[in-house]
């Protein structure tokens, strides 16, 4: 065995990582045919329906940042930044979680214009947003707004909701170097993390993106907001 | 159309290998609206459908299972042979992330879908591609049907108007400029959008022109700024390897294309170029193992050629006189196999078969097989006195100058064979100079006046002859070649110099502008009807 070649992890990573989205992808999508061809379903059932949609979106969520927190820790992870229209990233957004938008009787505003577009990586960015609007929908009582606004060359975009807000050890590990953050805590941290530096990596004019969390907003909830320069 | 019942009408081809995903998918576009669907397991039965229907729109899998090509190489596979209609939508699905999918920037897919996704997903993307396909469908037809001239023209008034997709509309502007190898307009506006923000997609068409320039350093600078930020980025590795090939930096460029090769789908194309830098550093273990691998592709790779098995012979017979042992066993085993299923599914070309038995004497005299060797070549001598008065294939040139390189010896005893070379225009090649074939570009690219186009044309030879693998100069005196035929209208006069510069271009990754460009160029010489090129009509 000493003499093979090691097995390059990454690649192990991802290949596991494409037989589950795979099987992932399949679940979704029964989930969409049951809820569709069901019309008279039950509130019960239809909260099933919804939270096996979350938990399989939260999975999905899952797969890419272990993935690509594996693939910075080796300094593989490709970033391609495009200019791409906001409306769309947003719309995707809004579209994955359809189903559980609906079942949860959630009400989301957009305040966007549609002509803005912006460099960024899609699908980085998108998966990292997609996250903290998953959170949002768990913890909303029934609103959430999705805004933009170019603020000194930046982009800021801002997911708000009208829940409990961010709890304030939530807040502070925003401060905190990169390294200092502890993963003991849940999820949460390792989303956290994942923001920073999918954020971190879009850089521009000696400028870098940065996230912020916040308690308030228009709505009284969690403000969280993604800076791209 | 109204966008409720917008995929009623349009009709549907899904590819993939898994039948639980194409029942799924049927599913999710059943509800969408969509009636017409067709669905194909497999690479083959797509092509074989889409002939028939020209579908909408084809969702194709990427991963097509280990033994077809996949959902990117089909796509390039149907644009080859001219078969995509500019109208359809190609959209390539994978449970991959696309940045590491690394596709080459100009040959994207129109649409990419990541999995987990739902119907409310695919719509929103459909409905985003075919709004912005309605609204520059008469450019993109025009760009499709190579009215490069007029596409630019539409695409200016297209931007001016300051529309929705004015920068998609600047990306194809950008894209029809290198389809006619019009660097400098290309780079203008690159440099233009350079100092706005230069992501990789600027970048990387940037070092196109800076290459098309022969500015091959300037490129190298380009091309890592996009390194920086995606080391995984094929396109860069491969524009970077064929930078530092034309610099003459053999090594650097091998390492490059390894690494293009290691990222990316099976090329045949990058093979290719990895079999050739090998050689070039005597690196015979490896020149073995790309030719082999080129040699085992598939049979729908578009760009098989008879010279790749040629190739493949040469180099085992190299290895073989170059090793010794177990290892050389093995090469043997191998030259005897592919030596053999040449030989039978090549009976009856004679060509085909002298070529073969050229490199026989070779393995031969490798193989210290002396006693034989003269039966072989008098089997030669019958074979050439035959081809007196055809037309010397290709492969046959490419092997006859091969033996009057690098084994001038064996053919000293043979004058009939030496007179086939003489009357087929077969000689020793040159020695590769990458520094006198740039000086010569040079000298090449100042004469741009009509009544210097001999000299340009004479430059060019030359800089090509010295180095035989750089594209850029070949596509340089193939445009040189067009305009002196037209000129002229003597084309008889360049039949061997335009058959070595379109022998060159022909293995050209179809995904290459430049391939647009040679196959542009070819159909016109085509259209004037010399009878030389006519015979190329198979490329």
């Amino acid at each position: 065995m000493s003499d093979e070649t090691p097995i390059d992890f990454s690649s192990v990573l991802a290949s596991a990582v494409h037989d589950m989205k795979n099987s992932l992808c399949m679940l979704i999508q029964s989930i969409d045919q049951l809820s569709q061809s069901s019309s008279h379903q039950s509130k019960e059932q239809a909260e099933e329906l919804a939270r096996l949609h979350y938990e399989a979106s939260r999975l999905n969520t899952n797969l890419m940042q272990l993935l690509s927190l594996y693939r910075a820790e080796k300094h593989q992870l490709p970033m391609t930044i495009e200019e791409h229209y906001i409306d769309d990233l947003i719309e995707e957004m809004i579209a994955k979680n359809e189903i559980y938008i609906e079942k949860r009787g959630l009400t989301i505003e957009i305040d966007n214009d549609e002509a803005l577009a912006w460099y960024l990586d899609m699908d980085l960015v998108g998966n990292m947003l997609n996250d903290i609007l998953i959170n949002a929908m768990r913890y909303s009582k029934d609103t959430i707004v999705i805004s933009t606004e170019i603020i000194n060359d930046e982009l800021h975009i801002h997911i708000q909701d009208n829940g409990d807000g961010y709890p304030q050890e939530m807040i502070d590990l925003i401060d905190l170097p990169m390294q200092d953050l502890n993963f003991d805590t849940g999820r949460t941290g390792l989303g956290l993390f994942f923001a920073r530096m999918i954020a971190k990596a879009h850089k521009n004019q000696n400028k870098e993106g940065r996230i912020m969390l916040e308690n308030g907003g228009k709505l009284g909830g969690s403000v969280f907001t993604l800076i791209l320069p | 159309m109204n966008r409720l019942n917008r995929y009623t009408k349009l009709s549907f081809l899904l590819v993939d290998d898994f039948a639980e995903f194409r029942t799924s998918l049927k599913s999710i576009l059943n509800g969408i609206g969509a009636q017409d669907i067709d669905m194909a397991a497999n690479a083959e039965t797509a092509i074989s459908l889409y002939q028939q229907k020209r579908h909408d729109i084809i969702l194709c899998d990427f991963n097509l299972g280990p033994n077809s090509i996949n959902g990117q190489q089909l796509m390039e596979s149907l644009k080859y042979r001219e078969l995509l209609k500019a109208e359809s939508i190609f959209m390539i699905i994978s449970a991959d992330n696309f940045s590491n999918i690394n596709t080459p920037i100009d040959c994207q897919a129109d649409g990419y879908l990541t999995k987990p996704f739902n119907r409310q997903i695919l719509r929103k993307k459909l409905d985003r591609i075919l709004d912005q396909k309605n609204e520059l469908n008469d450019i993109l037809k025009l760009q499709n049907s190579h009215k490069y001239d007029l596409a630019i023209q539409a695409c200016n008034d297209y931007i001016k108007g300051k529309n929705q997709y004015s920068f998609s509309c600047l990306q194809l502007k950008i894209d029809c400029y290198l389809k006619i190898a019009a660097y400098h307009n290309a780079l203008q506006l690159l440099d233009a959008l350079i100092t706005k923000r230069a992501t990789n997609w600027v970048l990387i068409n940037h070092a196109k022109c800076l290459i098309g320039l022969g500015q091959y350093t300037k490129a190298i600078e380009s091309i890592d700024l996009v390194l920086t930020t995606n080391s995984n980025s094929v396109s860069a590795r491969d524009l970077k390897c064929e930078a530092f090939m034309a610099l003459g930096e053999f090594k650097q460029a091998f390492e490059e294309i390894e690494h293009a090769i290691q990222l990316a789908i099976a090329s045949t194309y990058r093979y290719r170029v990895a079999a050739l830098l090998a050689e070039q550093n005597n690196d015979l273990a490896k020149a073995v193992l790309y030719r082999k691998k080129i040699n085992n592709q598939i049979p729908l790779t578009p760009t098989h050629l008879e010279e790749d098995t040629l190739k493949y012979l040469n180099v085992l017979c190299q290895a073989i006189s170059a090793c010794d042992g177990r290892q050389q066993s093995y090469y043997h085993n191998d030259y005897q196999t592919a030596y053999s299923n040449a030989n039978k599914s090549t009976q009856g070309q004679s060509q085909f078969q002298t070529a073969l038995l050229l490199s026989k004497c070779i393995y031969l005299k490798v193989s210290e097989q002396l006693d034989t060797l003269n039966t072989t070549l008098k089997q030669i001598e019958a074979l050439v006195k035959l081809e007196n008065h055809a037309k010397c294939r290709s492969f046959l040139k490419y092997q006859l100058v091969y033996i009057l390189t690098e084994y001038p010896y064996l053919l000293a005893d043979s004058p009939a064979i030496q007179d086939y070379c003489k009357t087929t225009n077969c000689h020793k090649r040159l020695a590769i100079n990458v520094l006198k074939a740039n000086q010569l570009y040079e000298k090449a690219k100042v004469c741009n006046s009509n009544n210097m186009l001999t000299e340009q044309q004479s430059l060019l030879t030359q800089a090509f002859s010295y180095a035989p693998f750089n594209s850029n100069i070949a596509i340089k005196l193939l445009l040189v070649l067009g305009k002196n035929i037209n000129l002229q209208s003597n084309q008889n006069e360049y039949s061997d110099i335009l058959e070595t510069c379109i022998n060159h271009l022909k293995s050209l990754d179809p995904s290459d502008q430049r391939f647009t460009i040679f196959r542009n160029e070819l159909k016109r010489f085509i259209n004037q009807k010399p009878t030389h090129i006519q015979q190329q009509k198979e490329v």
